[in-house]
This record gives structure tokens, sequence and C-alpha cells, in this order.
């Protein structure tokens, strides 16, 4: 059952964002037009969408995981939902794989709009190589030194970055059910917000202090990946143009996500009240 | 079809959404299964609530509860079908994403005999629900619910807001389909409309059950069933 539910919440998401993703498409046929035609206006314009509508399908998926996920556990969608032979865990699951699944292919769309966008204006009459080298370059005004530092930097980055999409779309659901419940339901939409918004500053500001008390650290250097809590070893090697990323955040985020997870689970199961 | 001698037994059940004002009020009662059940009472008495709680979408509430002998849950929920007195079916579905929905999660739901209500109904299967008149939304819900083989279905006024005409052809939708020996709990205002096709009744008012009878019961006083419900509920009723 869950795969069937994880199969009609990517299909639901897929309905109410297909329209900028289709806008998206049109803004990146016009921008291959304009090429073909070597259209300065038609290029120009063309980039502008494809950044606007990268930066909207960012607001637009975050709107639509807000409105559709109140909609469907605790809006007049609920009568069909909370009807269905499936347990709450495997409802609140399927709700979140798939609006995390949706929030990071917004961010990735940014992401890739901003990077070919930035390609396609300033390297059009280069190679491959010199792009590449480019990239490089770039890289290395950021103090990532050797190739295989800021290749697994990046790599290391962009699975903190899903997993961040993940953590917060948890936040999210879990300040939507809270903003449903008897007695957190008075301030209505505007407790979502509110909600959303402190579940974050007391999570990160517990994360931060942690962090402050036991620093665990990932270190890349030239000899390869590894974790530490030494703060000599840590500063050692930033000196020696190595790279370091901070865990503590990361695991204490993990552990109480999996938290607000079991706890909106045994909200929604305790507390659910379809009006 | 059910080896539970009663489809529903609620024992203490109480619910309030509001501190200090309860719509139900440590309501005891059983409903035999296989019977064609009318819950009639005044407005605000508690009918959709109750309907609710049964169907799993309230679970905030004291007291116990056995649907189709096991309380509200998966398996309950298995072999329930509900009709809500609202649209619950998302705007962005079409006639047949809904049935194919209804087709992935409800082992007893009949896809053949859904394609035969939407050509019965004259309904496009393509078209999306929020472009529907609130009849057509109404006619693709009770479609779904009745192409189930349920055990028990909570059926929450479904001829509410509806014309003489269409009443009387939903009413034969739902008693032509619903599955034989399975229990039919309807929540209704038009007590004279379905007085024939009820054999058993529950009647509701102020928070409490007033009357759980077969209509047998209801013909032996010698009374009609409008009768017996003017004289239970007093001035606080409304019949359509």
């Amino acid at each position: 059952m869950i795969g069937k539910l994880i199969k009609h919440d990517l299909k639901d998401g897929a309905r109410r964002m297909g329209n900028i993703y289709i806008a998206a498409a049109i803004a990146v046929v016009a921008l291959l037009i304009s090429a073909f035609f070597n259209s300065g206006v038609l290029k120009f314009i063309a980039s502008a969408a494809i950044i606007i509508v990268a930066f909207v399908a960012v607001i637009v998926t975050f709107a639509s995981v807000v409105f559709g996920a109140n909609k469907s556990l605790f809006g007049r969608e609920g009568y069909l939902t909370h009807t269905l032979p499936v347990r709450t865990g495997s409802l609140i699951f399927s709700k979140w794989l798939s609006s995390s699944i949706w929030v990071i292919i917004s961010y990735a769309f940014v992401v890739i709009s901003i990077v070919a966008v930035y390609v396609y204006w300033t390297v059009e009459d280069q190679n491959g190589a010199e792009i590449y080298d480019m990239i490089y370059s770039f890289a290395q005004s950021f103090g990532l030194g050797a190739e295989t530092i800021y290749k697994n930097y990046l790599i290391i980055n962009a699975i903190i970055g899903l997993f961040n999409a993940c953590i917060f779309v948890m936040f999210v659901l879990f300040a939507i059910t809270l903003s449903n419940i008897s007695p957190f339901h008075k301030l209505g939409t505007l407790g979502v917000i509110l909600y959303l918004a402190a579940t974050i500053a007391i999570i990160q500001g517990a994360a931060n202090g942690l962090a402050s008390l036991c620093d665990v650290t990932l270190v890349i250097s030239q000899s390869g990946i590894s974790v530490t809590v030494d703060k000599a070893m840590i500063e050692m090697l930033n000196y020696a143009n190595g790279v370091t990323i901070g865990l503590t955040g990361v695991y204490f985020k993990a552990i109480v996500t999996t938290f607000l997870f079991i706890l909106t689970v045994q909200l929604t199961e305790s507390k659910i009240n379809l009006k | 079809m059910s080896d539970v001698q009663y489809a529903i037994k609620v024992r203490n059940l109480s619910k309030s959404y509001v501190k200090g004002r309860p719509v139900l009020q440590d309501v005891s009662f059983d409903i035999p299964a296989g019977k064609i059940v009318g819950l009639l009472g005044p407005n605000g008495c508690g009918k959709t609530t109750l309907l609710k709680i049964l169907s799993g979408c309230i679970h905030d509430y004291k007291g116990q509860i056995l649907v189709n002998g096991a309380p509200p849950g998966i398996v309950s929920k298995s072999t329930t079908a509900f009709l809500p007195d609202t649209t619950y079916l998302s705007d962005y579905f079409r006639t047949i994403d809904a049935i194919d929905y209804f087709n992935d999660f409800f082992y007893d739901f009949d896809r053949v005999k859904a394609m035969e209500f939407v050509q019965r109904f004259n309904l496009d299967p393509k078209q999306k629900i929020k472009t529907m008149s609130k009849g057509m939304q109404e006619k693709v819900q009770l479609l779904l619910i009745m192409s189930r083989k349920a055990q028990l279905y909570l059926l929450d006024e479904p001829l509410g807001g509806v014309d003489p005409a269409a009443r009387e052809s939903i009413l034969n939708v739902i008693m032509d389909n619903y599955a034989q020996k399975s229990t039919l709990l309807l929540s209704t205002h038009m007590v004279n409309d379905l007085e024939a096709s009820f054999n058993h009744v529950l009647i509701l008012g102020h928070g409490r059950v007033l009357v759980n009878t077969s209509m047998d019961n209801v013909k032996r006083s010698g009374n009609s069933l409008e009768e017996v419900f003017k004289e239970v509920i007093g001035n606080d009723w409304e019949v359509d």
C-alpha cells in the first residue's frame, strides 16, 4: 500500500505543479531557439524567464506542499485520505517522501537554471575543457584547492542539501499537523508559519549549541575524507587547503526529524478532527 | 459477508469540539448486521460526528467502538464505505482518476461496475472534478461508494440538497447496489421518503440515543416514523 500511496502523492504533486514545469520547458526551448537564430533579445528574454520560472517553481512547490498536505490530511480531502485502509504512519511517510522529492526537484531546477544560463552567457564560444577549467578556477577562489577536494566537497554538500530539504519538509508537515489540532488550531494558517518558524529556530539553535559542545567535523583533504572532533587537526587542515563540514547539526537534525515524524503520526492518530 | 452479529457496537461514546459543549454524551448502542438503518435527529444532534467517528475521520473521542468487529483502523476501514456530506475528491482528479484511486486501495472495489455507473450517470470519465456541478460531483462520489462490496456503508445525507426526481434516482442506486447482507447506516432528514426503506432506526437528540429499535417495533406502535420522531424530539425537530 505504501507504494501506491507514494505513487498517488507524486501524481497529485505533478497535477498541482505541472504547469510551472511546462512553463520552464517552454523557456528552455526558447533559449535553444535563441542560440539557433543567434537572437540577443530572445536570448535575454528566455534567460530571464528561466531564472524567474525557477524561483517561482520553488515558491509554488513550497505553497503546494503546505496547502496540498493541509488539504489532503486535514481538509475536505481528508475524508478520503483517512478512510483508506492504511496506517497513519504510511500516510505521513508518503506525504513526506513525495513532498521532499518535489522540493528537491525545485531546488535542483534553480541550481541547474542558474548554472546553465551563466554558462550560456559567458562561455558560448568555448569548448568543454575550457568550461571545466573555468568552474575549477571558480572553485579555487573559494579555497577549494585540489580537484579531488572540491569534487568531494560538492558531492557531500549536495547530499547534505538533499538531507536538509527532507528535514525541512518534515518540519513543514509537523507545523501543519500542529496547526490542525486543539488547542494549537486557533491561529489557523498563520499558525503553520509561526510553528514552522519556531520549530526551525529551536532546532537550529539547539544544533548550534550542541556543535559548540561537541563539534563532529568531516574533513576533506588531499589524503581523503575523515571524521574528527580534534579542533587542532581541523585548523591545521584548513591551513593546508583542506575543507571541513560540521556534522553535529546533521546528526542532531536526523534524530530530531525522526522524533518529529513519530510525533506527527501520534498527533494525527490521536487528535485528528476533520471538520 | 460479515461474521459479526453487530455491525456497530458503541459504548460510552462522548465527543465535544468545544470544552463543556458535548456533541455526543456517553452514547451506547448496537446496530445489528445486515440492516438498513435510518440515522435520524435534528440538526446538530451529532449524526455527522457519529459517522465521522465510525469511519475513522475523527480520532479524538472518548469511549469504545467496534466496527465490523474491529476498532476504527485499517481492518474496519477496509470493510467500510463512507460517503460524507461534502466533496472530498481532489480538484485535480478526473472521474477516471478517482476510480483508479479506489481500485488501487479497496480490494472490494468493482471497477467494471464503476464504469457502468459512469455511463448510467452520463459522466465524462476524463472531466475534472473541479469543472463539474455539485450534482455531478455527488454522483461521482456515490458511484465510488456503491461500487464497493463493503460490509458497512455509512452515508451522510446522501439525499440532502437534491431535487425530488434525482432523490428517487439516487435512492434507487443505493438500494439496488449495496452489497446484500451488509449494513447500511444512512443519516437523513427525509423521514417520509425513506421510512419504507429502513428496517431499523436510530434517533439521536441532545447528544444521546433517544430511539434504537427495529421498524417492526415502530409499526407495532401504530405510529409512523415521523410521528415517533416528533414525539421523541419534541419541538426540537426539523423534517424537510
